[in-house]
């Protein structure tokens, strides 16, 4: 409880600080409205893992206070990352949360899966640090500085002449923080990690920890790389195409509704990326919206992951066969989260998409939204799979599902944030132009 | 003002009523839909032909992108709006009383509503997308909840099909609305108003709209979701594709695709008048040989929106007028056809026409009554489908006369299985025996009679309908020259 307060606190300073532009240790870090909106992001989601968290520990037998340590200094981590003016600040902020991550995905030691997941999230996650350690090292050597705002005035004064190992160094962040945030090729690591940690674990990962790291990434672009370099853009957006098809079409696939909640975070992920090539005054918008829209959905997606967890060691889509008569609020929470991921309106999710298109479009990469719209179409098929199983046919077991008031309490904040947002889109747009 | 109360009032209903769980929730819904009736009436009785747009409504929705909630009617619009609260209580009432789950059933049919009216009312691109794609959900889940048969793999189908052609048209939109100038905007004006795209990216965007329209309406090759469908869906279900849904699709090409990229239309025209006329004519074929009722009536529908997407794509003023009349009785007609083939279907147990038989001497009245159904689907004179296929073949009879006598070879296949249908069904001996020998009882009575009655008013009259969609034509033609 505690925790909890302490973060609610902690929101609410995020939101007192609005409007404020302050830098703090010697420039290190800063408040803006872009790092004060990511954080208070950050946090809600931490908070909401935090909150569900003591059910499920107490079952798996778990300290539920050591866990919640490493989530707290993940967030730290978080935070850093997406108000840093630094480098070296960007590096430690990453490494904060990767170490915490590491801890996390094997924080069920007794299951064999969860040290695999944590092993192999730990030997690949160090090797492409050192990746983003070099490429700053280059960007360093090319410009003569850490300060992302030194760096960008360097490189649009160059306009485009300029040493080439300044594209080879952003290109290694790129690798770096495109592995981050599981984009394709990079991103074998996540279905495996995903899956393999506790499904807390997996919740908090592919929601705080991707939207951090999107985070990062894109307000080094904004700050940093503007214009972006042709050819980087188009590379990127082929890193975006790539990782919404293989998300996709792995989804298809996946008899495990946990397996094939972690690819569709890699498809998703697919989406989020095409800001990166579009980078410019509007991307922080389109980035926010989505964030918001896609927590808001893998908390109701994941909720349920974790109620079924408690009552069955299966985690077969088949689980959640007729669901709707016996639980017809959740089924209706999960109908409008699975509607919303697929960019369905009137839900959130589709003014996201829809905002994500308009952007790429405008930047020039229409190719990319036809592709990204074909791979949307894909993903009908498994978002759509679990509404019918929800609201057709019969319950093999009937699991006498209680919901407790944690779960109630964040799966209707979630809803009402997706229906809201989906037909108040206004609310936020604008919002960090 | 009043169409935005047109649309929020089902809205709400429907909401509250998924999620409510009574028997009075039927009165509910026939209620609101009885006063959708009455509102849609005065709309159209306060509604000046001559004067444009109008009870526009113009909020700032999405300010930052400028996007608007921007609604309004002109003639066509209205119409349509005329035609979806008309058909509505008809098909709220044809629904059997011991449907499973009737909140969440009348409720799915009440936003239903809402999104339909909202498609033929929406002025900005944004707004008019969104309740296209709204349609799609309460549609989807009342197939796949209360049809029968292989829903899970029909309607996914169908729903997989549709959102292909509507993200298609999305892109579309987008690409246009970063065409316009800046602030950049959705609305109709303003997108009537982008003249910078040459004959090259308007052919593409012509295939990413047609796309979506043709899919919906369904014009041939783009049909197959289609019969399976209307099959599989419940008899309200197909009633409301077939009656109002793909009006849509005929709907949007008139008004966001014809005027919007009138150069695109023009390049593209003979392929889109040929296709729709092939798949009409395709249709026609395939319905003759139908011995299932519900497939017949699902290719004969596919055959008569062939001939209007053909009126639509020849771009002649008659050819015009019959697509907004025919829009009409089309939908009238198609969904007291797909009612008495319900009705036909629960007496006897099965839709196979060499089973079926005798009526007309069981239930002489029914007899009747079909027969002046069958009519009007038939284009017989003093019915309304004879003023709209007129019109039509008119239209296509200016455009090319090859097109219009493969177009009026449809008419006369049409008569044939029509005609096929009712004999067979009506006439000679029964094979199966209905277990209730009364086709035609009261509650039949309530749908068929009003319904017949207008297939005759509007075939005898039908000056006042076409008075109301006259300058509207008239202004798109204007628009679709460049």
């Amino acid at each position: 409880m505690a925790l909890i307060a302490g973060l609610v606190l902690a929101f609410g300073i995020t939101l007192a600080d609005w409007g404020i532009r302050e830098s703090y240790f010697h420039n290190m870090i800063s408040s803006d409205s872009y790092s004060l909106s990511f954080s208070a992001l950050l946090i809600a989601c931490t908070g909401v893992s935090l909150l569900l968290s003591p059910m499920y520990y107490n079952r798996l037998n778990l300290p539920y206070m050591d866990i919640a340590a490493m989530k707290l200094f993940a967030l730290a981590g978080g935070i850093c990352i997406v108000s840093f003016v630094n480098l070296g600040l960007l590096f430690i902020g990453i490494e904060l949360l990767s170490i915490s991550s590491f801890v996390l995905a094997g924080s069920d030691k007794r299951n064999l899966l969860s040290n695999e997941a944590s092993l192999k999230y730990f030997i690949t996650g160090s090797v492409f640090s050192s990746f983003l350690l070099f490429g700053i090292a280059l960007v360093y050597a090319v410009t003569g500085s850490f300060d992302v705002t030194v760096i960008g005035a360097f490189y649009s004064q160059a306009g485009g002449n300029i040493n080439n190992l300044f594209y080879v160094g952003m290109l290694m962040i790129i690798i770096a923080l495109g592995f981050k945030v599981a984009a394709a090729p990079f991103h074998f690591w996540a279905p495996d990690v995903y899956d393999g940690s506790p499904a807390m674990v997996t919740l908090f990962l592919s929601t705080m920890g991707k939207i951090a790291a999107f985070g990062a990434f894109l307000r080094l672009f904004n700050q940093a790389f503007l214009p972006v370099p042709y050819h980087i853009g188009i590379l990127t957006c082929i890193m975006a195409v790539a990782t919404m098809f293989i998300g996709n079409l792995s989804a298809l696939w996946q008899d495990s509704y946990k397996r094939m909640l972690a690819y569709s975070a890699v498809a998703q992920t697919g989406y989020l990326l095409l800001v990166i090539p579009a980078s410019g005054s509007m991307s922080a918008d389109v980035l926010f919206y989505n964030g918001i829209t896609y927590i808001a959905a893998s908390v109701i997606a994941f909720s349920v992951l974790l109620l079924l967890n408690q009552y069955t060691e299966s985690e077969s889509r088949s689980q959640l066969i007729g669901l709707a008569k016996q639980n017809p609020f959740l089924a209706f929470a999960v109908t409008v989260a699975m509607l919303s991921l697929a960019g369905i309106p009137p839900t959130a999710g589709f003014f996201g998409k829809y905002y994500l298109f308009t952007l790429a479009a405008g930047a020039g990469y229409t190719p990319a939204v036809v592709f990204a719209v074909i791979s949307s179409l894909i993903s009908i098929f498994f978002y759509f799979d679990i509404i019918i199983k929800m609201y057709t046919g019969e319950a093999q077991e009937q699991l006498k599902m209680v919901i407790p008031p944690a779960y109630s309490f964040s799966i209707f904040v979630s809803l009402i944030v997706l229906i809201l947002l989906g037909v108040f889109p206004g609310i936020l747009t604008g919002l960090l132009q | 003002m009043i169409v935005t109360i047109l649309i929020v009032l089902p809205l709400l209903f429907g909401l509250a009523a998924i999620f409510s769980n009574g028997r009075s929730v039927r009165n509910a819904a026939l209620a609101v839909s009885l006063a959708e009736f009455c509102l849609a009436l005065y709309a159209a009785y306060s509604f000046v032909p001559q004067a444009g747009m109008q009870q526009v409504l113009n909020l700032p929705w999405i300010p930052a992108l400028g996007i608007h909630y921007h609604v309004g009617v002109d003639g066509i619009g209205l119409l349509l709006i005329l035609l979806t609260a008309l058909l509505m209580p008809f098909i709220l009432y044809s629904t059997p009383d011991d449907i499973p789950k009737p909140g969440a059933y009348y409720g799915l049919m009440l936003v239903m509503q809402a999104a339909l009216i909202g498609v033929f009312s929406a002025l900005d691109g944004f707004l008019f997308y969104v309740f296209w794609e709204m349609a799609l959900i309460p549609i989807w889940f009342l197939c796949l909840l209360w049809g029968r048969g292989n829903t899970v793999a029909v309607t996914l189908k169908f729903f997989i099909y549709t959102l292909f052609g509507s993200l298609l048209m999305l892109v579309a939109l987008i690409y246009l609305y970063l065409q316009t100038p800046q602030p950049h905007s959705f609305s109709l004006e303003v997108l009537y108003a982008v003249s910078n795209l040459d004959a090259n990216v308007q052919g593409w965007l012509f295939w990413a709209f047609f796309l979506a329209f043709a899919i919906k309406i369904p014009i041939f090759p783009f049909h197959s979701w289609q019969p399976d469908t209307y099959v599989t869906a419940p008899t309200q279900g197909t009633m409301l594709l077939s009656g109002i849904m793909l009006k849509m699709g005929i709907y949007g090409a008139m008004r966001w695709l014809i005027p919007v990229l009138p150069m695109g239309v023009h390049n593209w025209m003979p392929v889109a008048v040929a296709l729709s006329v092939a798949g009409a004519v395709y249709a026609s074929v395939i319905a003759l040989q139908q011995n299932d009722l519900k497939r017949m009536l699902a290719y004969s529908s596919m055959a008569h929106v062939g001939i209007i997407g053909a009126g639509l794509f020849s771009l002649t003023a008659n050819g015009l007028t019959g697509v907004v009349f025919q829009m009409l009785a089309h939908g009238i007609n198609t969904v007291a056809l797909f009612y008495v083939a319900d009705i036909i279907e629960r007496r006897n147990n099965t839709r196979n026409l060499n089973l079926l038989g005798g009526i007309a001497l069981a239930d002489p009245r029914f007899s009747v009554l079909v027969f002046v159904c069958v009519l009007g689907a038939v284009a017989f004179p003093l019915t309304n489908g004879f003023i709209g296929e007129f019109y039509l073949l008119y239209g296509l009879f200016e455009y090319n006369l090859p097109m219009c006598i493969a177009g009026g070879l449809t008419v006369i296949l049409g008569a044939a299985y029509m005609l096929q249908f009712f004999q067979k069904t009506m006439f000679g001996n029964a094979i199966s025996t209905p277990h209730k020998p009364v086709y035609a009882g009261k509650s039949e009575l309530y749908v068929l009679v009003p319904l017949t009655a207008i297939i005759l008013l509007t075939g005898i009259y039908p000056k006042p309908l076409l008075n109301l969609a006259a300058p509207a034509i008239e202004q798109l033609l204007q628009l679709a020259q460049f």
